[in-house]
Order: structure tokens, then C-alpha cells, then sequence
């Protein structure tokens, strides 16, 4: 397997008080075509920092991002116009990342219209079809994110970032403000997804438990620094990192 | 979702009257040749008809040149309204353009409005105005729109850059912007929209500070010219005989006073209706 994605000493810092804070230390990482690459680490470990870096959605400082060859870091105009097409995102509060003023159906179509992917009338069949995708129906399309539960809201999100028709998602953390039943829903479609669109994924989580069934490899960051990167079944087997101990040790084990 | 503060509004009975006041305000200002009983500056006959108390002829009673008040200040409300909407369209779009400037381009861009922000409002907006006319002369009316409203952006460009900045760090917006949404798409399509309801209470306070503003200075003979009629020099003309004829002060007063108060009674109903939106569903 090649990799889609390749992290080269990536460094994200933020201007605080007195100098920088560097949220992500020199990462590098490597994501393979069509794998759930999940990672995991306390709050304020650069997990969220890194998915942005990638994205381009805040500045690196240094270091380098390649996807499927192309210098992510250095892209501009079109380019990157182009890579906002391949690779896309879902947030963790989907309260928070629809705008409350559209309706579905126009939140779903932002990227179709952005990128011109389809006339009006097949943009209206487009945004139908991939609510019903995501589990949800075509009528939903007029009604306003407030409407939804959680988990629907989620299923939008998701129906927004397929629309361009993306081959890699950073999902922030996006199943860790549902609640258990419905966070197993939404995995289940993300798998399925996955499965039907040949998607690659960087899972981003606080806990180990979420990733056990999605992730083909874990990698667990701690203050700005990958410690630990191994296929799921080995860390969670034999886990080398003190991070790593740690966050096996929170996940909560039922005694039978 | 706005549905829901509209209808709220309109619940309200302070706001329902404001929105009455002001409405029959602009038809009366829109309607003034065809409602107005007489011309606005006729003098029929400066001697017999000079001061004339309230009558049935004259509902207003008529001023020192014998004009009639009523049509007077029916022509006034023209004048007064239509440069005080000028100036507030002015302000609040020149203040929406400059906030929304400094909250998106930041860097330097956003040091040079805010310092011309937090300078500009230690000074006196009616100073301000009164040193420009002064310097420049008697204005024609678009002059004075020009003048008003270029001087009364400041608190709506402060509140659009706080709103932008806030806003802009939400992840509705970085997933626009994850989609490859442009700058302009992201202000015209999310921002924007989020800041109508702020926009509405900045327009209905700016038409309230405008209104006395265009006032104070045709009153002090700055403004509006005769025989073109406002509602501050109609006063102005009354001054001198406020003891022995009340009507030529208390109506044109009366007019600023009634679409004032229901302008800023406008703008705190809105306030109401927006904040109880925010916390409904």
C-alpha cells in the first residue's frame, strides 16, 4: 500500500504571551490509501491542530505535507482550490459547524456551487441523493440544522464534505459528542462509506474505545508529538508508550 | 429561524406602535404634495395670515411669513426623513464595509480602522459636523447625507468586526472554508446573514441619532436652507415668537420627538426578539 499521505516534521505553533506555543512538535506520519488512520491523545495534545495543519486551515510552520505527491504547504490559488476537493473534513460539534441561517439543502450544495460541480437542477438531485446516503431523506433538504437530533446533524456534515467528492477526510473527533447508540450508527456509516467510495480517513479521538473497530492503525500523540504508531491490534495488545498505557487503561472495562 | 423573531416583534405592542409612527411618518413624507393642503412656501399674505393660531384652515396654525405649518412639516418630514435615511443607509453600510474589512483582512488593515475607530469616537459627532460645514460652506442636501452619515460609522463597523472576529473562529466557517469557499462567498453567504440581526438594531439606533442630528444643525441654520423646509428650521423660525405662538415649536418638535423615540424603541424590541431567537431552539 502507498501512502496518500505523508507528514514531514510538521510544526504548527500559535503566538501566546511571550513567544510561540507549539502545538504540534515535528510529526511525521504517514497515511496509507483507503486506511483509517486514527489518532489519539489527551485534550490539548495537537490532534485537532495537526487535522487542521493538513487541511490548511490554520499555517504550518515548518515541516512538509505531501498528498499523493503534491506539496500540500505550497499550494495556492486553483491548486489549492483543487486540493479542498480532495481532501475534507467533519467537526465534532455539528451544532457548531452548520451554519444555523441555510437550510440543509443549501449546506450540502455550498461545496457543489463552489467548485461549479453540477447545473442547478442535477446540484437539487446531487444533494438529495447524498442525504439519502448518509441515512437521511431528500425531503430534509428544506428544513434548518435546529431541526435535527446529534447524530442527524452529523449525517449532514458528512453529506457536506462527500459532495465534492473528497478521497480523504479528517474526521475531528466528529463521533465524540454523540452519545453511545447513535456514535455506532455514525461509525457504521462511516465504515460503509469507506467501503462504497474508497475513502481514506484521519480519525481524530480522545479515547481508544471509539477507534478499536475503525482504525487500521493508531497512532497516539502527546504534547505536540507522535510517541507511539502501530496497527491497532498490536497497540492495543502490547502498548509501548506511557500515553499509550494510559489511555488503554481509561477505556472502561465491563467485568463479566 | 428569523421568522420566529419577526413574529415576536410584532407581538409586541411598543414595537407594533413604533413601526406604526414611523410608518405613517414615511407616507406622509412619501405623500406630502397630494396630502399637504397648501404649498410649503407660499406666502399668501404676510400681514393678515401672519401667526395664526390652530384652526380649521391652518390645523397647525401658520408661521411669521404666513405659510402653513401643517404643510410645512409634511414637506419637512421629506426632507428631514430622506436625508436622515440617506445618512443612516450611509453609515451603517460604510460601517458593515470597514468592520467587516477589519475582521476578515486583519494585519494592518485592522490596526488603521480600529485606531480611526477608537479616535473618532472621543470626539463629538455634532462638533464634527458643524467644523466641516463651517469649513465648507452652506450644503446642498446630499452634501449633508454625505456628512452625516460619513461621521456615524463608528459604532456599527466596531460591532461588525467583533461579530466577524468571533464568527470567523467558528467551525461553520472553517468548514466553508474547508470547501474552498472564497473570502467573499464566506462574508456574503455565513457572515453577513449572521450579523442582519445586529445590522437592523445599528440601523434603527443610527436613524435615531440622525434625525436630531439633521435637526440641530438646520436649527442652527447649517443644514437644510430656506425656503426648502425641515423640521429644524421650521423651528428655527418659531424661536422667536415661542411665548406668543407655541405652535410653531411644539409640531415640528413633536415630529423629531415621535419618530425618534419610536426608532429607538424599534431598536431595543429588536434587541429583545433577536436575543429571545438566540436562546429559542
Amino acid at each position: 500500500m502507498s501512502a496518500l499521505l505523508e507528514i514531514r516534521d510538521l510544526v504548527v505553533e500559535y503566538a501566546s504571551r511571550g513567544g510561540h506555543t507549539r502545538a504540534v512538535d515535528a510529526v511525521s506520519l504517514d497515511v496509507m490509501h483507503g486506511e483509517t488512520l486514527a489518532l489519539v491523545g489527551e485534550s490539548g495534545s495537537g490532534k485537532t491542530s495537526l487535522g487542521r495543519a493538513i487541511l490548511r486551515l490554520v499555517p504550518a510552520a515548518s515541516g512538509s505535507v505531501r498528498f499523493d505527491g503534491e506539496d500540500v504547504l505550497a499550494l495556492g490559488g486553483d491548486a489549492l482550490r483543487h486540493f479542498r476537493r480532495r481532501a475534507q473534513v467533519v467537526f465534532q460539534d455539528p451544532k457548531a459547524s452548520l451554519d444555523p441561517r441555510m437550510c440543509v439543502g443549501d449546506v450540502v450544495r455550498e461545496g457543489i456551487d463552489i467548485h461549479a460541480l453540477a447545473t442547478r437542477q442535477e446540484a437539487n438531485r446531487r444533494v438529495q441523493r447524498l442525504l439519502e446516503e448518509v441515512g437521511l431523506s431528500a425531503a430534509d433538504a428544506g428544513r434548518f440544522p435546529h431541526e435535527f437530533s446529534g447524530g442527524e446533524r452529523q449525517r449532514i456534515a458528512i453529506a457536506r464534505a462527500l459532495a465534492v467528492e473528497p478521497e480523504f477526510l479528517v474526521l475531528d473527533e466528529a463521533v465524540s459528542a454523540l452519545d453511545v447508540l447513535v456514535r455506532r450508527q455514525v461509525l457504521d456509516l462511516l465504515g460503509a462509506l469507506q467501503a462504497a467510495r474508497g475513502l481514506t480517513y484521519l480519525f481524530i479521538a480522545h479515547d481508544l474505545a471509539v477507534v478499536e473497530r475503525i482504525a487500521t492503525r493508531v497512532a497516539v500523540m502527546q504534547q505536540g508529538r507522535v510517541v507511539e504508531c502501530a496497527p491497532t491490534a498490536a497497540l492495543f495488545a502490547t502498548p509501548a508508550s506511557g500515553a499509550a498505557q494510559a489511555l488503554l487503561a481509561a477505556i472502561p472495562r465491563i467485568p463479566w | 429561524m428569523a421568522a420566529n423573531a419577526w413574529r415576536q416583534l410584532l407581538d409586541d405592542r411598543g414595537a407594533r406602535a413604533a413601526i406604526g409612527v414611523l410608518g405613517a411618518a414615511v407616507l406622509a413624507a412619501a405623500f406630502a404634495p397630494w396630502i399637504a393642503p397648501y404649498d410649503p412656501t407660499l406666502q399668501p399674505d404676510p400681514v393678515a395670515l401672519r401667526l395664526v393660531a390652530p384652526s380649521w384652515q391652518h390645523p397647525f396654525g401658520t408661521d411669521p411669513f404666513s405659510r402653513d405649518v401643517l404643510s410645512r412639516v409634511l414637506h419637512g418630514a421629506r426632507v428631514s426623513l430622506g436625508v436622515a435615511t440617506g445618512a443612516m443607509l450611509l453609515s451603517v453600510t460604510l460601517g458593515a464595509a470597514l468592520g467587516a474589512l477589519a475582521a476578515v483582512v486583519g494585519g494592518w488593515v485592522d490596526g488603521v480602522v480600529s485606531g480611526l475607530v477608537d479616535v473618532l469616537i472621543a470626539m463629538p459627532r455634532l462638533l464634527i459636523v458643524i467644523a466641516l460645514v463651517a469649513t465648507f460652506g452652506t450644503l446642498s442636501p446630499w452634501w449633508l447625507i454625505a456628512l452625516i452619515g460619513g461621521s456615524g460609522w463608528l459604532t456599527t463597523a466596531r460591532i461588525v468586526r467583533a461579530e466577524f472576529r468571533d464568527h470567523l473562529q467558528r467551525e461553520y466557517v472553517l468548514a466553508a472554508r474547508a470547501l474552498g469557499a472564497s473570502r467573499w462567498r464566506i462574508i456574503w453567504h455565513h457572515l453577513l446573514p449572521a450579523v442582519a440581526p445586529q445590522l437592523a438594531v445599528a440601523a434603527a439606533l443610527a436613524l435615531a441619532a440622525v434625525i436630531p442630528l439633521e435637526a440641530a444643525l438646520s436649527f442652527v441654520g447649517l443644514g437644510i436652507q430656506p425656503p426648502l423646509p425641515s423640521w429644524g428650521n421650521i423651528l428655527l423660525d418659531g424661536t422667536d415668537y415661542l411665548t406668543s405662538a407655541w405652535w410653531l415649536v411644539v409640531f415640528p418638535v413633536a415630529a423629531v420627538s415621535l419618530t425618534v423615540g419610536s426608532a429607538l424603541v424599534l431598536a431595543d424590541r429588536l434587541r429583545v426578539a433577536i436575543a429571545g431567537e438566540e436562546h429559542g431552539p
